[in-house]
C-alpha cells in the first residue's frame, strides 16, 4: 500500500475488513452501514443515521398566586428528537485523488434534500470552531455540492484536497509506530480516515474491542 | 505572438469561441402563473440567443432575465414584480429533462441532441425555461453565479491535481488574477481568460505537433516527444457513456459491460445501433480517471484516445478495438478520431475547467 493513497482495489479491501470490524458496533449505536455495488462494479461505502434535533419545550405553569403574570411559562427545558430527518454518508474512492471522499445528504422526514452546507453543518457539527474552519475554506467552504460519482444525483461533499496529508500528519503507517504510537493497514484505514473526515460533519465511530 | 503561435493556437481560439443557437420558451405552467396566460405576449413568445459551448447557463440566466423575462414582465401589464423571479430560480429542460446547469453548455448538447456526430443535430437547440419548481432530486438547488464559481474552481484544483500533484498553482493565484480568470469564463473573454489560465497551465510546447487526421495511419507512435518544461503527470479527462437504463435506481446495465460490449466486434451499449432514441442524461455514466500522457511501458509512444478510453472501462485486451467502429467519441460538436493524442487534446480540446469532457455514443 503505498499509503495514504489507495489503488481502487485496495480502497474495496478497506471496505469490506471496516464493514466486518465496525458493523455491529456501529449497528447497536444506531447507525446502519451497508456496502453498495455501483453499476460499474464499484464498491462504495453507506452508513445511515437518525439526525437528532434540539427542541425547546417550556412547561406551562398554572399558578393562582401568578394570576396576574404575563408570562405563564415555567421552566424550560431541551430536548433531542428524531422527527425522522436522517443522513448519509456515502465513501466513495476517487481516481483523481488516490483516497476516499465523503459524500454526505441530508433527508427529512417530507422528503427534502437538505444540500445546504451550512444548514447541515448546523444541524450536525457541534464544534463551533470545526464550522468556522470549515466556512473559512477557499471557493465556498470545506463542503462543496455535487453529483454523487456513482449515483449521478446531487450530493454536498468534503473537499479532499487535504485528506492524504491529514491522514500522513496524524496516522504513521507501519514501521513508524515507535514515533506515534500507533499503525495502520487496510485493517484500520477506514477507520482513521473516517475519524477525520466524519468529525466535520457529526459522524463519530464507536470504540471497538481489539483482538 | 509570431505565426507558428498563432496557428498553433488556431484550433483552441476556435473551441473557445464555438457557440449554440438557442431557442427558449417559458414552461406554460410559468406563464400562467406570472401573466395569468399559458400564451405570452408578442413578441415574447419565444427568446433566441447565441451562448458560449464553454460557459455555463448559470451566467447567462441574468441576460436572459434582463432581456426577456423583465421586459416580458413589464411590458405585459403583469402586477408581479420582476423581483420575484430571482436567478437561481431559473432552471433549463430539454425535452422533458432537467439540464445539469454545472455542466458546460457544450457537453450537454453533445450529450443530449441526436445525431451530433452525424452533423445533423437539431439547430438552434430548443429549450423550455422555467421559473419554478427546480427539481431537487434532480439538479442541484439554487444555480447562482457564485455557487457556479465555487463549483467551478473546484474543478480547476482538481485539474491541477491531476496535472501536478498538487493545488499549488490554483491556490497560489492571486486574488486579482483569481477574479479575471472567472470574469474571463463569465464574459467568455479569450483574452482575460487566457491571460490567467497560461499561468495555471504554462503551455507545454509539443513542437511540431500535427492535428490528429481520421486516416487509419495513426501517428501516435511517430509523434516527436513533448519538449518544454512542463509535462503533466496525468491529464484530466472525464468519459461520459451512455448506457442503457438509470445510474440513480440501479437499473443501469453495468456499464464497465457496456464499454466491454461496445469493445467487441457487432456490440454496442444500446439496443439499436444508429438509432436516433432520446438521450437520457441519467443513462450516461461518467468515469473520470487520470489519463498518462504515454502508453503504459512506454516514454515515447504518446497515449491516444483510445488508449484513455480502455483505460476508463477496464478494458485489459489491448488488441481489442472493436468499439472504435461501434462507438463515436464527441466534444465540442465534433467527431474525434479515436487514435488522436491524448496530449493533442489537452493542449486543444480542453473545457475551460481544464477538462477534456468526451461524449460516448454508439453508431
Amino acid at each position: 500500500m503505498d499509503y495514504p493513497y489507495l489503488t481502487c482495489r485496495e480502497f474495496k479491501e478497506c471496505v469490506e475488513r471496516f464493514v466486518k470490524r465496525y458493523r455491529s458496533a456501529l449497528e447497536d449505536s444506531g447507525t446502519r452501514v451497508e456496502q453498495q455495488t455501483s453499476s460499474t462494479g464499484r464498491q462504495y461505502l453507506v452508513l445511515q443515521r437518525a439526525v437528532y434535533t434540539k427542541r425547546t419545550v417550556s412547561t406551562p405553569v398554572h399558578n393562582e398566586e401568578n394570576i396576574e403574570d404575563d408570562d405563564p411559562a415555567g421552566p424550560v427545558s431541551e430536548h433531542i428528537a428524531d422527527d425522522g430527518t436522517r443522513i448519509e454518508y456515502h465513501t466513495v474512492y476517487s481516481a483523481t485523488w488516490r483516497v476516499p471522499v465523503l459524500y454526505v445528504r441530508v433527508v427529512t422526514s417530507s422528503g427534502e434534500v437538505v444540500l445546504d452546507g451550512k444548514r447541515v453543518c448546523d444541524m450536525v457539527t457541534e464544534d463551533v470552531e470545526m464550522r468556522q474552519a470549515m466556512a473559512a475554506v477557499p471557493f465556498g467552504g470545506a463542503l462543496g455540492v455535487t453529483d454523487h460519482p456513482e449515483l449521478g444525483v446531487p450530493f454536498l461533499y468534503l473537499h479532499p484536497c487535504h485528506t492524504a496529508d491529514l491522514l500522513r500528519a496524524v496516522v504513521a503507517p507501519p514501521g513508524q509506530q515507535e514515533e506515534i504510537g500507533q499503525s495502520v493497514g487496510p485493517d484500520e484505514y477506514l477507520a482513521a480516515w473516517l475519524s477525520l473526515s466524519g468529525a466535520a460533519v457529526g459522524l463519530t465511530l464507536p470504540s471497538i474491542g481489539y483482538c | 505572438m509570431d505565426y507558428r503561435e498563432a496557428e498553433q493556437r488556431a484550433p483552441l481560439k476556435r473551441v473557445w469561441k464555438g457557440m449554440i443557437p438557442i431557442e427558449l420558451q417559458l414552461a406554460a405552467s410559468d406563464a400562467i402563473e406570472l401573466l395569468a396566460s399559458a400564451v405570452l405576449p408578442e413578441p415574447f413568445q419565444t427568446f433566441y440567443m447565441l451562448i458560449p459551448r464553454v460557459g455555463y447557463l448559470p451566467f447567462i440566466s441574468g441576460k436572459i432575465k434582463e432581456r426577456w423575462l423583465d421586459p416580458m414582465l413589464a411590458l405585459s401589464g403583469s402586477r408581479t414584480p420582476s423581483d420575484q423571479i430571482e436567478e437561481s430560480d431559473i432552471w433549463f429542460e430539454y425535452k422533458g429533462q432537467a439540464l445539469k446547469w454545472h455542466y458546460p453548455i457544450g457537453l450537454l448538447y453533445d450529450m443530449l441532441v441526436s445525431d451530433v456526430h452525424r452533423g445533423d443535430a437539431e439547430l438552434p437547440w430548443s429549450l423550455t425555461l422555467h421559473v419554478r419548481k427546480l427539481p431537487t432530486a434532480k439538479i442541484i438547488a439554487q444555480p447562482n453565479g457564485q455557487l457556479m464559481r465555487d463549483m467551478f474552481m473546484a474543478m480547476i484544483k482538481e485539474a491541477d491535481f491531476i496535472r501536478n500533484g498538487s493545488t499549488k498553482r490554483v491556490m497560489d493565484l492571486a486574488k486579482s488574477d483569481q477574479m479575471q480568470f472567472l470574469d474571463g469564463l463569465e464574459t467568455h473573454s479569450y483574452e482575460k481568460y487566457f491571460a490567467i489560465h497560461s499561468i495555471l497551465v504554462p503551455t507545454a510546447t509539443i513542437a511540431d505537433s500535427r492535428a490528429p487526421v481520421s486516416s487509419a495511419s495513426s501517428t501516435a507512435s511517430n509523434a516527436q516527444k513533448p519538449r518544454g518544461a512542463m509535462q503533466p503527470k496525468a491529464i484530466p479527462v472525464r468519459f461520459y457513456m451512455q448506457t442503457a437504463g438509470s445510474l440513480d435506481d440501479g437499473s443501469a446495465k453495468d456499464a464497465q459491460a457496456a464499454g466491454a460490449a461496445a469493445s467487441t466486434s457487432g456490440g454496442n451499449s444500446n439496443s439499436n445501433a444508429g438509432a436516433t432514441k432520446q438521450a437520457d442524461i441519467m443513462q450516461f455514466h461518467v468515469s473520470q480517471v487520470p489519463i498518462p500522457l504515454y502508453r503504459e511501458g512506454s516514454t515515447s509512444e504518446l497515449a491516444t484516445l483510445a488508449d484513455a478510453f480502455k483505460l476508463c472501462y477496464g478494458i485489459t485486451d489491448q488488441t481489442n478495438d472493436a468499439f472504435v467502429t461501434n462507438c463515436a467519441c464527441i466534444s465540442h460538436g465534433v467527431c474525434v478520431p479515436w487514435e488522436s493524442p491524448i496530449s493533442w487534446l489537452a493542449e486543444h480540446f480542453f473545457y475551460a475547467d481544464c477538462f477534456l469532457h468526451l461524449v460516448v455514443v454508439s453508431v
